[in-house]
């Protein structure tokens, strides 16, 4: 009666993720895409994961098998084997108006890793072809609506006209700005917090200063126009980053202040060898997370039902959790209550807490918050001082603060740049929407 | 090919044609009233009878139902032809004097309105049925249909109610040629009730079919274009969503994508509320995207989200 038991909508991480479980549970299950190849990232912002630390309720440990690295999701319990390595990040830099270079650096333990989203793409396509799942590719999903028992789902081939298939139950994995979402009214009470695009190029031989670590640039001289850009160092032969736009106003903007970074401003002799590698961007809309990332036979996962952040290790772990929630819901059990439980008391931290998503976002907002001029002269005279720790204890989460603590303990700091230090030590989000955020 | 005389003169009309079609296709004039090229014929207003001889015999017919055959001898002007349409106009204006589609055929034909000298029927239908024929073969709504019998024959909608099938398209407004179907765009109103202003419409009605419904409204010019009933049955029948239909035909300007700077990033596709952009294969392995046009409704969110300003307009 129905064309397929499960339809999973959106094959990034967490729709692959999902495919080869249900697959391997006997349960005929279809992928769609609107992407020709599933193999290869498309999205711009991916390329890092926080392993051995808390972080979207999930502990990560990573081990080195030769060529490949095994990823154990501990408290999900399972774990998948990555096809390539990691580097870690043991460095973070932030630049200023002024061209005032701030810098943090752990000299154990390593803040974040970085991964190839390609590569991560490639093993979860591996891992679905030999499960024996079936994608439809270059098709888009226009409309999902309840029909008695089921979902009717209207997609449309490349230059087709639209087609109707059905299925038993949905899963939308289509990421922010989720189709499905907008379709099915779950973004009725979820006020738009923000949307805007980020460009990136990634490019080799960027003759950096610093060795290794991310560089987050902010201020109109460096960049043309109001926002940040941040570079994230990224696998590849020789210092290779990730060049990643955040800019105010038109989405196009972005492309012009990245074309001035690396051609005009004062790090322009960074990028004199440099190649570009591949171009990326994405567009997001930021809408809080759902508190019940279900309704009637749909389930959501990762981004599309999240405020963003799952990240690739996030999405993966949804796609492995709404996998087991679709099957028992198959089965008649309460599949999607237990997928809801875990996800509003286990999993995401940031969709318990809107506070969190601010506390992430915080070591983005010390120039809009300080102004250009404050934030040259702390970060001179923070360049003296400078913030190393053996191991930086806790979790993304509180990178932010421990910053600004390091900077309210510099010798010679003006009174009233504490006290405006303090006070975004205790910023809400609602304060944050006072000053302008580029997203 | 068919070969046939009409009027002594030599015509060529494709198989399956009928002599209506072969003789205005060869510039022949014949009157008629129920049909439409766009319609199935039909052969109700009997105006259009012509003199048609095969094999040595001699038959008058309707040419809009006559199909062509090789060897056909056509006259459209002799006597028999005139005196027998003189009657059907006779018998039309008597029945609808007022009607000045039929005024004007009774002048062309020298008719004399006897009905005059009597106690007139005011009708104003002349029963041609090609409102129904639309309704039924081209718009496919089916919203109304003949009711009763010889001389109480009307069109009406169904059990004279308001025609729950209607769409308010209008195309049977569009194609009466006696003008009594009273389609009605309104204006916006402002309706005043105890309780408070309630403001009311753009609507249209069709005060025959006793039907009022909503007109949408272009989100570009802020004008009322066409039924939003309809759009959405539009929409239904050939897989658009409702945003397709936010700008109204004029206000449309389509964008394009440069398929150099596309870098495949997936921000047009995600925020286009039609589905309208898809990727395509772009070399070997690459992708990019591309605005299908049959599918845009011009509402440029795509230009807004382009990070490189690959999407333009034209």
């Amino acid at each position: 009666m129905f064309d397929y038991d499960v339809i999973v909508v959106g094959c990034g991480p967490a729709g692959i993720m999902a495919c080869a479980e249900l697959k391997k549970r006997g349960i005929k299950a279809v992928g769609i895409d609107v992407k020709v190849r599933l193999d290869k990232n498309f999205r711009a912002a991916a390329g890092f994961l926080f392993d051995e630390q808390d972080f979207n309720g999930e502990f990560i440990k990573t081990e080195s098998r030769g060529d490949n690295t095994l990823f154990t999701f501990t408290k999900t319990g399972f774990s998948y084997l990555y096809p390539g390595t990691t580097m870690p990040v043991y460095q973070s830099h932030l630049i200023s108006n002024g061209g005032k270079i701030y810098t943090v650096s752990c000299r154990k333990k390593p803040f974040m890793s970085i991964m190839d989203p390609t590569v991560w793409l490639q093993g979860l396509c591996r891992d679905a072809a030999d499960a024996g799942v079936t994608f439809i590719t270059k098709t888009i999903v226009l409309n999902a609506r309840e029909i008695p028992g089921g979902m009717a789902v209207d997609i449309r081939r490349v230059g087709k006209r639209k087609e109707t298939i059905t299925c038993r139950k949905l899963i939308a994995a289509d990421g922010l700005s989720s189709r499905i979402a907008k379709r099915l009214g779950m973004n009725k009470d979820r006020p738009c917090m923000g949307q805007g695009p980020t460009v990136e190029y990634h490019m080799e031989n960027v003759d950096t200063p610093f060795d290794g670590g991310d560089v987050g640039v902010f201020g109109r001289d460096n960049l043309g126009y109001d926002g940040y850009i941040l570079l994230v160092p990224c696998l590849g032969k020789t210092k290779t980053y990730r060049v990643e736009t955040a800019i105010y106003g038109p989405a196009v903007n972005n492309y012009y202040s990245i074309e001035y970074f690396i051609h005009k401003s004062r790090f322009s002799s960074w990028f004199k060898n440099a190649k570009i590698l591949g171009k990326y961007a994405a567009t997001m809309e930021l809408y809080p997370p759902m508190k019940k990332p279900y309704t009637g036979n749909t389930i959501f996962l990762g981004d599309s039902a999240a405020m963003a952040e799952s990240l690739y290790p996030g999405a993966t772990m949804c796609g492995y959790k709404g996998a087991l929630a679709v099957e028992k819901e198959l089965l008649g059990e309460k599949g999607f209550e237990e997928y809801t439980a875990w996800w509003n008391n286990s999993a995401f931290e940031m969709t318990k807490d809107m506070q969190m998503m601010a506390e992430y976002a915080k070591r983005f907002l010390f120039e809009p918050w300080m102004g250009s001029a404050v934030m040259d002269e702390l970060f001179e005279l923070a360049g003296k001082y400078p913030f190393v720790v053996d191991e930086f204890n806790g979790n993304p989460f509180s990178f932010g603060n421990a910053v600004i603590g390091h900077l309210q303990s510099v010798p010679g700091i003006q009174p009233q740049w504490k006290q405006r230090l303090e006070a975004l030590k205790h910023a809400t989000l609602a304060d944050f929407e006072q000053i302008s955020m580029p997203q | 090919m068919v070969t046939l005389t009409i009027n002594g003169k030599n015509v060529k009309a494709r198989e399956g044609a009928t002599v209506l079609e072969a003789a205005r296709a060869a510039g022949i004039e014949i009157p008629t009233l129920c049909h439409n090229d766009a319609l199935e014929p039909y052969g109700a207003c009997r105006l259009c009878i012509v003199e048609i001889e095969q094999n040595g015999r001699t038959i008058i017919d309707s040419s809009c139902t006559y199909p062509v055959s090789d060897g056909l001898t056509v006259t459209t002007d002799s006597d028999r032809v005139i005196e027998g349409r003189k009657l059907v106009i006779e018998l039309l204006l008597s029945r609808c004097p007022n009607v000045k589609k039929v005024q004007e055929l009774a002048q062309e034909y020298e008719v004399a309105d006897f009905a005059r000298e009597w106690d007139k029927d005011n009708e104003y239908c002349i029963l041609c049925g090609l409102c129904v024929r639309a309704c039924n073969e081209v718009v496919q709504a089916g919203a109304i249909q003949f009711a009763g019998n010889g001389s109480d024959r009307i069109v009406d909608s169904p059990f004279h109610t308001s025609a729950e099938d209607c769409i308010a398209c209008g195309s049977c407004a569009f194609v009466c040629p006696t003008g009594i179907i009273k389609k009605n765009d309104l204006e916006t109103t402002a309706v005043c009730t105890p309780e408070g202003t309630e403001e009311e419409g753009p609507k249209r009605e069709i005060l025959n079919w006793q039907v009022e419904y909503d007109l949408q409204i272009c989100t570009a010019c802020g004008n009322p274009f066409a039924p939003v009933i309809h759009l959405k049955k539009i929409a239904e029948e050939h897989g658009y969503q409702m945003e397709f239909f936010s700008r109204c035909p004029s206000c449309r300007s389509y964008p394009e994508i440069d398929e150099e700077l596309c870098t495949a990033c997936n921000a047009c596709i995600v925020v286009c509320p039609v589905g309208a952009i898809q990727f395509i294969e772009k070399g070997q392995e690459d992708q990019t995207s591309r605005i299908f046009k049959q599918n845009c409704c011009g509402c440029h969110s795509c230009t807004d989200v382009c990070g490189w300003g690959a999407v333009k307009i034209q």
